[in-house]
This record gives structure tokens, C-alpha cells and sequence, in this order.
């Protein structure tokens, strides 16, 4: 398979220097989809077929592709919600068959809790765990501060807006601190400037806590400016096609402006090509 | 202090209409508009109250009556809910109920009251039963309804959480359901005095709806309308206990909000 590289020069390497100035040391966990079919009953076709896919602490893994090429399926089936009727999935080389608290998913829809008042979706997780009432309210406060929504803990869900919404999710996926960061179009709801300004606390979030992540998108910019890799799926059925490697996540996290890197060539040229990979072989 | 003010003004809005309808009414039957043969006044009703209150007559009735409403509605109530629970839990429960009971249900429970009479006469069971089966629907349908409309990304989400089935129940399909469990409470609530007071009316040797024929068989048309006023302030509070209820346990939802 083809791995061009997107970004900078040496992605791989500033990704190491970068990791290694902003992450504790802390033992790589790796996810990996091998070879992953899914064949839904009574489906004609596999809606996924033979889809491999790596996922590592400190990768930013996104996968994009046309509707109906799988995404979210595989996804499902990283988070153990969906049993792949082909391959495997394995957490540092165990088979998972299952969700766990080391797989932590954010939807589109963000799937807070209604009846549970902000605080208390964050610290759900801590809840089950047992954990006492104080603990459990120290670390929904310093997990809301991390998202940046300081002092709502006490609100009600339908109080806070969507981007809002969107981050008390990401809190409440946190709080379980897992090893990976499984996103279905986290930011696919939202208006196009809070999502922009998503975008980058998913970044920053990424940085500061060595999570891997693997997330659903449409948006191409949105695929290009986080990810250090890129996995094209074509439909039809449900297929890998392509995997880029990018580093423009890493120059923001570097401390690169985001307006700097989007007026970058190299990022116009990126997102060309992308483009082209995805609807490569589209029925005009 | 405003805030309290404010809402005893809304809900003294509420009564300004019958206030009002009281006072029209007394003046007409004063004025000799409505002759009290057909419409007793407000006072001549208030009267009646006052000496069947005294004599311990209304009071008896009533704690008898509320006593039969409730045992029926706790019966129906509870085989409603479990089976709104099981079927709105299970395929199989779903598919080896659901047509009986939808069948079942197109039957006015009112109209088995000859059959209920030839099983039961009119002792309580008569009573238990028709109160029961009437309760029965509205609580089965809403918690049916209640649990199969529980966004099922929460459940995943629960299911991501690692949650056991009994935690997933508690924790996210119960809260999820109960705003339609409620609504099936008010009706079945509503339901139940209904149901209740026609029983009564038919087959009873006591109870409000019992107090009500007997009035109509001496001609004391003021106990007649005293019984139906009655009828209206005891369903009346039923559903605000109902609401108060459903306040308390629904104070996430946006539509409970007292802003």
C-alpha cells in the first residue's frame, strides 16, 4: 500500500519529539483492527470487509470516507459494541470481544444522561467504579476545567448549548482516563465555529493526555488538521483504500497557529489529494 | 418571597373560573332562573354537605370509596407496569402478550360490568376488578411506550460503561422512561374515578357513587350534585398529587421547570 506523507517533512520523527516533550512516560497500548469484516444479517453485502486498522498511544487516527464505507461500523467494532463476523480485534495482543473502560467513545450525538446533572454525567464512570461523592466531584471539576466549561458542573444538560454538549462529553470519555479516544463525528453536529474551536481542544487534549485516538469525520480540513493518520474507506463494500500520513495536528501542538497551517500550500495540496482519494472511482 | 407570591397567583387563575361559575349560579337560582328542582343552589348544596358531613355519612363514603379506588389501582397499576417492564424488556414476552392484550384492551372495561355482576355481585372484588382492569392500560401502554423510547445511544453508552443489566435498568432505561410512565399515571388516574363511580353507581351498598343513586331514588337532587362536585375536587386532587409526583422525579427535564 501507498504511504505518502502529508505535513511536514519527517512526520514521524517531530511526532516523537513532540510526544516525548508532552507525554509522561507511560507504556504504549495498541489497538489493532486486523483484518476486520463485518456482515450485518441480511445484508447483501459485508458492510466492512478485511479492514485493517493501528491504533497507538499518541496516534490521531481518522478515518474518512463516502457514506455507507463503514467508518462507523469499524469503529463500533473498536469499541467492542459490534463483533466483527470476520479478523480480530485485539488491545496490546488480547482479543476484545467487548466495550471497556480502556476504549473510551464520543458520539455525535453526545448521549449525556438527562436526568443527571453535568457533574454527575462527567463523573459517571467514577461513579460505577465506586469511587465516594468528594472524589467523584474533585475529578468532574478538574476534568470540566481540562474542556474548559469551569464552574457548570451543577447545570442541567438541556441548560448547555451543543458545543457545550459536545464537551462535557469529551470530559465524561476522560474521566475513565482510557487508553483510547474512539470518536464517531464528535464535532459533526456542531456550527462551523465551534467547531473549529473543537477541533483544537481535541488537539490540545490529545497532547496533553497520551491517549490514542481513533474519530469519524466528513469534514476533509477537519481530517487533515488533527490527524497523524489518515484512513481513506471506500463503500461497496466498506473497504480500506488508502492511508496518509499527516503532521499538521503536530505543528499546532507545537505551537504553530491554525490559520498559519491552513494557509500553508503543502496543506491546499494535502487536501487535494485527499479529495481525490476519496471520490477516486465515484460514478459521475 | 415575590417568586412564592407569583405562583399562588397562577394557580389562583386556575380557580377564578369555577369561582365565578359559583357565583352566577347562586344569583340565577336566587333570582328564580333555575328553578332548585333542577338545580339546587350553591347554598342549598353547601347545605347538604355541612349535614352529611356532620351526620359522618360523606366522610364514611369518601374513605370508602378512595379505599377502592386505590386497591384497584395498586393492583392494575402494578400488573401493568411489570408487564409494560417485561415487554418493553423482551421480544419474547412482547410477542407472547402483546396481541391478547391489545385485544383485550378494545373492549370498553365498562361494558363487562353485566359479566362482572354475574361473577362477583356487587361485593368489592366487583369493584377491584373493573378499577384494575381500567388502570391497567394506560400504565401498560405509557411504560411500554416509556421503555422502547429510550434513546438507545444511552443504552450503548451504558453498555460502554460496562454496566450490568440490572445497573442499565436502573440507571438508564427506568430514568429514560419515566416521563411517559407519568403520562400514563395521570390517565390511569383519571381512569380510575371514572371507573370507580360507575361501579359504584351500578352495583354498591356504599361509596360515593352508591350516596349519589340513593340521593337520586329520594329526589335530594342537592346530594346528587354535592356527589358530582365531589367527584371533580377528588379527581382534581388526584392529578395534582399526580403532577407534584411527577415534578419531583422529572426536575432534569426541561419541561418541569419552574423559571
Amino acid at each position: 500500500m501507498f504511504f505518502p506523507v502529508f505535513g511536514v517533512p519527517s512526520p514521524s520523527k517531530t511526532g516523537k519529539a513532540v510526544n516525548a516533550a508532552v507525554q509522561p512516560v507511560d507504556p504504549m497500548a495498541h489497538l489493532f483492527l486486523d483484518h476486520v469484516s463485518v456482515h450485518y444479517d441480511g445484508q447483501a453485502q459485508p458492510a466492512v470487509t478485511q479492514a485493517s486498522i493501528s491504533v497507538q498511544s499518541g496516534d490521531f487516527v481518522v478515518l474518512v470516507g463516502r457514506s455507507g464505507c463503514g467508518k462507523t461500523t469499524l469503529l463500533n467494532v473498536a469499541a467492542g459494541l459490534v463483533p466483527p463476523t470476520g479478523g480480530t480485534v485485539t488491545v496490546d495482543g488480547k482479543t476484545i470481544t467487548s466495550p471497556g473502560a480502556d476504549r473510551a467513545v464520543v458520539f455525535q450525538n453526545d448521549a449525556l444522561f438527562p436526568w443527571l446533572s453535568v457533574r454527575d454525567n462527567v463523573s459517571f464512570a467514577l461513579k460505577l467504579r465506586g469511587l465516594p461523592q468528594q472524589e467523584r466531584d474533585a475529578a468532574a471539576t478538574r476534568l470540566l476545567e481540562r474542556v474548559k466549561l469551569d464552574g457548570i458542573g451543577g447545570k442541567a444538560i438541556w441548560e448547555l448549548s451543543g458545543g457545550m454538549r459536545q464537551r462535557v462529553g469529551l470530559a465524561r470519555a476522560l474521566a475513565a482516563e482510557p487508553d483510547f479516544l474512539l470518536m464517531d463525528e464528535p464535532l459533526g453536529a456542531l456550527d462551523a465555529l465551534t467547531r473549529e474551536r473543537m477541533q483544537t481542544l481535541l488537539l490540545d487534549i490529545w497532547a496533553a493526555n497520551s491517549v490514542g485516538v481513533l474519530m469519524v469525520t466528513h469534514g476533509i480540513d477537519e481530517a487533515l488538521l488533527l490527524a497523524t493518520r489518515i484512513v481513506v474507506l471506500a463503500p461497496g463494500p466498506g473497504r480500506v483504500v488508502w492511508e496518509i500520513e499527516a503532521g499538521f495536528g503536530r505543528r499546532y501542538v507545537g505551537g504553530e497557529p491554525v490559520r498559519s497551517i491552513k494557509a500553508d500550500p503543502a496543506f491546499n495540496q494535502a487536501r487535494a489529494e485527499l479529495e481525490d482519494s476519496i471520490f477516486e472511482g465515484e460514478a459521475a | 418571597m415575590s417568586r412564592a407570591l407569583q405562583s399562588i397567583g397562577r394557580s389562583a387563575v386556575g380557580w377564578l373560573l369555577p369561582a365565578l361559575l359559583f357565583v352566577g349560579w347562586e344569583i340565577a337560582s336566587r333570582a328564580g332562573v333555575i328553578s332548585a328542582n333542577v338545580l339546587p343552589a350553591p347554598s342549598a348544596v353547601g347545605a347538604a354537605f355541612w349535614k352529611l358531613l356532620l351526620s359522618g355519612e360523606l366522610l364514611e363514603n369518601i374513605r370508602i370509596s378512595t379505599l377502592r379506588a386505590l386497591s384497584g389501582f395498586v393492583v392494575g397499576g402494578a400488573i401493568g407496569f411489570g408487564l409494560g417492564l417485561a415487554n418493553g424488556l423482551s421480544a419474547l414476552s412482547r410477542g407472547l402478550t402483546d396481541t391478547t392484550i391489545q385485544m383485550i384492551r378494545n373492549i370498553p372495561h365498562l361494558a363487562l360490568i353485566p359479566l362482572v355482576i354475574l361473577w362477583f355481585g356487587i361485593d368489592e372484588e366487583a369493584k377491584l376488578f373493573l378499577v384494575a382492569l381500567g388502570v391497567f392500560f394506560p400504565i401498560y401502554i405509557n411504560t411500554l411506550l416509556g421503555i422502547q423510547g429510550v434513546d438507545p445511544q444511552l443504552v450503548e453508552m451504558g453498555r460502554i460503561y460496562g454496566m450490568s443489566r440490572s445497573q442499565l435498568f436502573m440507571r438508564v432505561i427506568l430514568p429514560g422512561a419515566l416521563p411517559s410512565i407519568f403520562v400514563g399515571l395521570r390517565y390511569a388516574l383519571g381512569i380510575m374515578w371514572l371507573t370507580l363511580i360507575v361501579a359504584e353507581t351500578i352495583s354498591a351498598s356504599s361509596g360515593l357513587g352508591y350516596m349519589a343513586m340513593q340521593a337520586r331514588e329520594f329526589l335530594l337532587i342537592d346530594v346528587v350534585v354535592l356527589s358530582i362536585l365531589i367527584y371533580a375536587l377528588l379527581g382534581k386532587l388526584a392529578d395534582v398529587l399526580a403532577r407534584s409526583l411527577e415534578r419531583l422525579s422529572l426536575q432534569w427535564h426541561p419541561a418541569f421547570q419552574n423559571v
